[in-house]
């Protein structure tokens, strides 16, 4: 077959693709990256858009955990309060109970029980970032509040849970009167307010009974701290599970689009040679023909 | 039997016929590099002796132009799928860089607006996050705004090519009929330079458009385009025309009053033909499918949740006719966009109920899209492979038609292109002939002066 030699065609076409490739493989050492387009690879690119969802979806439910976390240790040491509160008072009222107890005794416990109450009431209605954590969903109004002289209930009975992982929840907000007064007929704090005159008048029926409520109320805040408490060891599971989901998720990311540097680097130097050999055939090439030769 | 004179005459037949060639080489070396050219090849015949006397010498029979029809077909045939993948390519990989960066585009943006909602649910009175929302649905509108704008774009763009195309090929065609009248009245080597001008006009025309052409008798060619609608017939063309049609002004192709677009294939109109209407109206209709569902599912869960102010939930984003215009019309509710209390959170109507937050940050993982049940980012991401593979396919068969186009291009100028080594060979060949025959005619002059001298003595 007769050999035409177009420089220009075949000599450029030649520095093209090579110079393509050349550039190819150094964007690929230089940038960490085997994919720059969808069309370098669609496939992969897909399954990018798909593996950072993943990570952005683990990032949000790890700031979800933070914030569940915070929460909740506010809301155990709160349950703790009272539970240490409750205890106080059962002990004060114990002090007060029987025969034995003087009128100045009796007195120092009714005004040790009277701040108890005022400190569970505290506890009762206390607030992260403004909102109320014993209220359920009524988390702008005080679940506890003194209404004509009666103590209310002003939260509802549905407690607040929010979403740490896709298929947890944990409870941030709860129902202040399931732990103050669950069953019984009056809230502790109403108890507290009889004891308070009980104790300063020796009835001890009431005292017995005011004892009795007080057990009940500590076997409520204990039964939920202890839900809180699972709840936070959920969170502290989750967040380490988060943690490895994440790692895992980003490899996969980074398989999906990331360049292996290695191969890329010994590509690229195949390309550094092909280019030069390239403009090296090209430049040979167009210097010979017959008409060198003659004279 | 020969005499002298006679002898002359053949010799000075033989230096004509030695400088043509001559000419005829530095023609095929002036041309080396000039595109379309068909190398000529010098023809010399022997001038038959007459009653048996072999004084005929060497006569010229032309120098044609060394033509493969069926390579020729076959580089016109190359041609329009070098340009039909060449051009979806360069247009859907300006469409693939409008889709972004991962996680940078509407993924992202769906991503933080579902976050948003998750956020909002850990505490739904907050106004910051209610805000936040807001502004997270604004921006997510915004950028299924300006995917597309970015499409209609290219969409515009391809339809502007087309109508270039229809300008070039009205120019080519015009070109081809007037060569074609002037192939048919020349002879020689100007017919030669006519046809290698018509063969170039051609080959362009090839890459414009797919067409069909036929050799005429007369050395002109006939061009048909789409269901074999002539363009040229001899010396006369018939003029494509651009005429806008509804409902966005697109250009339709015209010829003789008909619309012939659905007709045209392969070339760069071809490939423009098909952005336009195939490939961007698809990835068009894929975004307004995800921006509709994204707008249904959400207001569907909002409305049945309660704001701020203890009322009914409107409609987070402003609904929707229908599929088509989706995400261009994808807006959030103006009332909502100027005051986050509207934002349904609560199931219940108590202002800490964040059971409506809760259920639409589910949707982020919830089976939301087509009859498949895709998620909102599932969606997003075949959009992306299917703009990702449509352009790597068109890189792939531009490629392969271009491979094949190259090899054609090495066996047509094997036959047809000029090379230097033989144009070296035939330059001495025609040297030495035009050397020897001079030394020829040299020797039959001094014989005849040595005659001439001996009868003048």
């Amino acid at each position: 077959m007769r050999v035409t030699f177009n420089a220009v065609r075949d000599g450029l076409d030649a520095i093209h693709t090579a110079s393509d490739a050349y550039a190819t493989a150094q964007w690929q050492v230089a940038s960490g990256k085997r994919v720059r387009v969808a069309s370098d690879d669609p496939a992969a690119v897909q399954q990018a858009v798909n593996d950072q969802n993943a990570v952005m979806r683990i990032d949000g439910y790890t700031k979800a955990t933070d914030s569940a976390n915070a929460r909740l240790s506010l809301l155990d040491s709160t349950l703790g309060d009272i539970v240490t509160r409750l205890m106080q008072a059962m002990t004060a009222t114990q002090s007060a109970a029987g025969d034995t107890a003087s009128q100045a005794t009796r007195d120092a416990d009714a005004q040790m029980l009277a701040g108890l109450r005022d400190s569970i009431a505290g506890d009762i209605n206390t607030t992260f970032n403004g909102r109320y954590l014993f209220g359920g969903q009524q988390s702008m109004t005080p679940p506890y509040a003194q209404i004509a002289g009666v103590w209310t209930y002003q939260g509802d009975a549905t407690p607040v849970t929010v979403n740490v992982d896709e298929s947890r929840s944990v409870t941030i907000a709860m129902d202040g009167r399931k732990v103050l007064q669950g069953g019984d007929p009056a809230d502790i704090l109403t108890t507290i307010d009889g004891l308070v005159t009980a104790v300063q008048t020796g009835n001890q029926a009431v005292i017995t009974a005011g004892l009795d409520a007080l057990n009940r109320a500590f076997s409520r805040a204990v039964q939920a701290q202890t839900a809180v408490g699972t709840d936070e060891a959920s969170v502290t599971d989750i967040q380490a599970s988060l943690v490895s989901r994440r790692t895992s998720a980003v490899s996969l990311l980074s398989g999906d689009t990331n360049v292996d540097l290695a191969d890329a680097i010994t590509r690229m130097n195949q390309a550094q040679v092909a280019y030069q050999g390239a403009l090296g055939a090209v430049g040979t090439a167009n210097k010979q023909s017959l008409l060198d030769y003659l004279r | 039997m020969a005499n002298l004179f006679g002898s002359l005459s053949t010799a000075a037949r033989s230096l004509d016929a030695q400088q043509y060639g001559l000419d005829v080489t530095g023609k095929n070396i002036a041309n080396v590099n000039t595109d379309g050219y068909t190398r000529r090849k010098v023809s010399l015949t022997e001038i038959a002796s007459r009653n048996g006397a072999s004084d005929g010498g060497v006569e010229i029979s032309g120098a044609p132009a060394q033509r493969d029809a069926f390579l020729e077909a076959r580089l016109r045939a190359e041609g329009p799928g070098v340009s039909l993948g060449g051009t979806i390519a360069n247009a859907l990989s300006v469409v693939q860089t409008s889709l972004g960066d991962t996680g940078k585009s509407i993924d992202g943006d769906l991503a933080a607006f579902f976050d948003a909602f998750r956020v909002l649910s850990q505490d739904p009175t907050s106004s910051v996050s209610r805000d936040t929302v807001v502004s997270q649905g604004v921006k997510l509108a915004k950028t299924f705004n300006d995917m597309t704008t970015r499409l209609y774009a290219s969409e515009t763009a391809a339809d502007t090519q087309i109508k270039g195309s229809i300008t070039q090929i009205n120019a080519l065609t015009t070109q081809i009929a007037s060569l074609n009248a002037a192939i048919s009245g020349a002879n020689g080597s100007s017919a030669e330079s006519l046809k290698d001008q018509q063969a170039i006009a051609v080959r362009s025309l090839s890459h414009l458009v797919s067409v069909g052409v036929m050799q005429r008798s007369d050395g002109g060619v006939d061009i048909t385009v789409g269901d074999g609608r002539a363009l040229v017939v001899g010396g006369n063309f018939y003029q494509l025309g651009a005429a806008p049609t509804p409902p966005a002004g697109m250009t339709a192709v015209m010829l003789n009053g008909i619309d012939i677009t659905g007709e045209i294939s392969g070339g760069q109109m071809g490939g423009a033909i098909q952005v336009r209407d195939v490939f961007i109206p698809k990835y068009q209709t894929q975004l307004d499918q995800l921006a509709n569902s994204v707008v249904t599912q959400v207001n569907a869960v909002h409305s049945t949740g309660f704001d701020m102010n203890g009322l009914n939930g409107a409609n987070f984003f402003t609904p929707l006719g229908g599929v088509p215009g989706s995400a261009q019309n994808i807006a959030v509710d103006p009332a909502m966009a100027a005051n986050s209390n509207l934002l349904a959170a609560s199931l219940s109507g108590a202002v800490g109920d964040n059971q409506i937050a809760k259920a639409i940050a589910a949707l982020a993982d919830a089976p939301a899209v087509g009859p498949a049940g895709s998620t909102f980012t599932q969606a997003w991401s075949q959009i992306v492979f299917q703009v990702g593979s449509d352009t790597q396919n068109a890189l792939a068969s531009q490629q392969s038609h271009q491979d094949v186009l190259s090899a054609v291009q090495q066996l047509r100028d094997s036959v047809s292109g000029v090379s230097l080594d033989d144009e070296a060979t035939a330059l001495l060949m025609f040297q030495r002939g035009y050397q020897a025959n001079a030394k020829f005619f040299a020797t039959v002059n001094d014989v005849i002066d040595l005659l001439m001298n001996m009868v003048r003595a």
